[in-house]
């Protein structure tokens, strides 16, 4: 079953056009990545998937519906995204801020009841927060931080679960626990995740299928023992690299040389 | 709980300083008399000091100062800037000239500037907001367009008060905030008003905490931005329009109360809002009973004395709230 469906996308800011021709469907369960390189667009489809984008031309569907057809609310039910950076008051606490994520599902007039508690008390669970949910959020580290923000996209209860660069701002141990974590749901909750990543080895250790963006358009869509190969590479990022492959669990290790 | 606590001691602050500003005055009438004379008959002059003079002017000092803390509470989350006031959306710029040409070039319609002023602040409010459109509102297209907007009603303000100086007098009080001779009818003329717009500011706590959260998380939560940043900058314009309508223009209330309310109660519009509200209406009170008595028997422009007050107390808490 495919959970998301996109189709001959076109997507841009005023008159530029970013993405072109953009088709793929994501299947129920799948992790898959965006790479590329700088300006090829990336951002730009998570950015469409939650309407923050509105599409020039082309199609997105959630299932059988129609992005386009769906309130904001309806979309976030659905889709649920991890920015890489985040803001909010610096005196909310860990537990108020994920109750955040519940707002897609609740009508303006209703507050937070037994429901809500317990999806939050879900979402902590999932995300290692038990310890620090009682918290000020300006009390955090960073990487605690961004698993505070991935709860909250949790508590939204999404079929799929989009993120944008979500380590970019971590140390190394923080982006690992991080991935660790979404695959670990993934696994557990049979979660589909979207994300874009800037690190091609992460992309490689983390995704069933990576697609690679070059100047907007779909270079190369395949596992990632596929696609990550040294003439892509050359072609896309102008990097001569050499692979190794990870004996145990067949993925490619990326070590660049030299640009071209 | 710690909130609900301070809360209460607020509540308290305001309520002594509600009978400490009926108390004081050009008579100072004691407390227990204060009392008696309200619930029943006493002595008719000290009487009719309090019900007539007093009173009113106190109310509306409670209900302009609360409207406009709210309307600033509200416009910071609408611009996600703590330095947003009522004066930023043209408010205040456009009461100004429009209060102004009344009041100088057809003084024989004075007795409709508090609705010219209210028209003019809310057409400032749209120009601005027309002028900041494009594709969505952003806070900072708001901000840009509103200094541009500001700086020219200002300077058209400017213009006539020069062109017609020897007519500036009355004119002067106004443009820096008095509450002074307000009677009864001014309070009826602003309280159903600011009723239904305090209510209506409680249905805002849930989009003014969500805009918070920056615009890509606010709308994956469901958030309509556009719609959610116009209705809460409509109400605050509607709060602040009346309130310069009836008193003229008294700024840093709107800048001032949110931000101390935010050191004091925290970021939760749940508490802030509420909280703003009893914290405007009591730094207004304390400002006029301050600007009605310290200099008795001239009057000074409660406006004015809000800054020479709010300023100090303002610094302490930042510096204070920085460690």
């Amino acid at each position: 079953m495919e959970a998301v469906k996109m189709s001959n996308l076109h997507l841009g800011y005023d008159k530029k056009i970013v993405i072109r021709n953009f088709t793929t469907d994501i299947k129920e369960g799948e992790i898959v990545s965006i790479i590329g390189p700088n300006g090829s667009g990336k951002s730009t489809v998570l950015k469409a998937l939650v309407k923050l984008l509105k599409l020039q031309d082309g199609m997105i569907h959630i299932g059988k519906n129609s992005i386009t057809n769906m309130s904001n609310k309806e979309v976030s039910q659905n889709l649920s995204i991890l920015l890489q950076h985040n803001t909010s008051p610096s005196d909310i606490s860990v537990r108020d801020l994920i109750y955040y994520g519940r707002l897609p599902h609740k009508k303006w007039y209703q507050s937070k009841d037994a429901e809500d508690k317990k999806i939050i008390d879900w979402a902590i669970e999932n995300a290692n927060l038990e310890k620090l949910q009682y918290k000020k959020l300006n009390c955090l580290s960073g990487g605690e931080r961004q698993r505070v923000w991935l709860a909250v996209a949790l508590a939204q209860e999404p079929k799929v679960l989009l993120l944008d660069e979500p380590t970019t701002y971590l140390d190394i141990s923080y982006q690992l626990e991080l991935l660790e974590l979404v695959r670990k749901l993934n696994k557990k909750l049979k979660l589909t995740v979207i994300m874009v990543l800037h690190d091609l080895n992460q992309a490689a250790k983390y995704s069933h299928r990576i697609i690679v963006l070059k100047e907007g358009q779909i270079f190369a869509n395949g596992s990632p023992s596929k696609v990550l190969t040294k003439e892509l590479l050359r072609e896309v990022y102008n990097v001569e690299a050499k692979i190794y492959y990870d004996d145990l669990d067949d993925y490619p290790i990326i070590v660049p040389k030299k640009v071209i | 709980m710690k909130k609900a606590s301070i809360i209460i001691v607020s509540i308290l602050i305001f309520l002594s300083i509600l009978v400490f500003s009926i108390r004081l005055g050009s008579v100072n009438i004691p407390v227990r008399e204060i009392f008696d004379l309200v619930v029943h008959e006493g002595d008719t002059i000290n009487r009719s000091i309090i019900m007539d003079i007093r009173l009113p002017r106190v109310l509306i000092a409670i209900i302009v100062g609360a409207n406009l803390a709210v309307s600033g509470a509200l416009l910071q989350s609408v611009m996600q800037n703590p330095l947003a006031d009522p004066g930023i959306i043209g408010v205040s710029s456009g009461a100004s000239l429009a209060a102004i040409i009344v009041m100088l070039l057809k003084p024989e319609y004075t007795y409709l500037v508090p609705l010219v002023a209210f028209l003019g602040g809310i057409i400032a409010t749209f120009l601005i907001y027309i002028l900041a459109w494009k594709d969505g509102i952003k806070p900072v297209r708001i901000i840009l367009s509103g200094v541009a907007i500001n700086a020219m009603l200002g300077g058209a303000t400017s213009l006539i008060s020069v062109l017609n100086s020897d007519k500036i007098q009355g004119v002067i009080m106004w443009v820096n905030g008095s509450i002074s001779g307000r009677s009864w009818n001014d309070l009826k003329m602003i309280l159903p008003y600011s009723i239904v717009g305090l209510v209506l500011s409680f249905f805002c706590i849930r989009p003014a905490n969500v805009l918070l959260l920056g615009d890509e998380k606010a709308v994956n939560l469901g958030l309509n931005l556009n719609r959610s940043r116009i209705l809460l900058s409509l109400l605050a314009a509607f709060l602040a329009g009346i309130s310069t309508s009836a008193v003229g223009i008294i700024g840093f209330i709107g800048l001032i109360i949110p931000h101390i309310s935010r050191l004091l109660i925290g970021s939760d519009y749940k508490y802030l809002l509420p909280f703003s509200m009893i914290g405007g209406a009591t730094m207004l009170l304390l400002a006029d009973t301050f600007a009605r008595t310290v200099a008795k028997p001239i009057e000074l422009p409660v406006g004015t004395i809000m800054a020479v007050i709010g300023g100090p107390f303002f610094l302490y808490l930042l510096r204070k709230g920085g460690k």
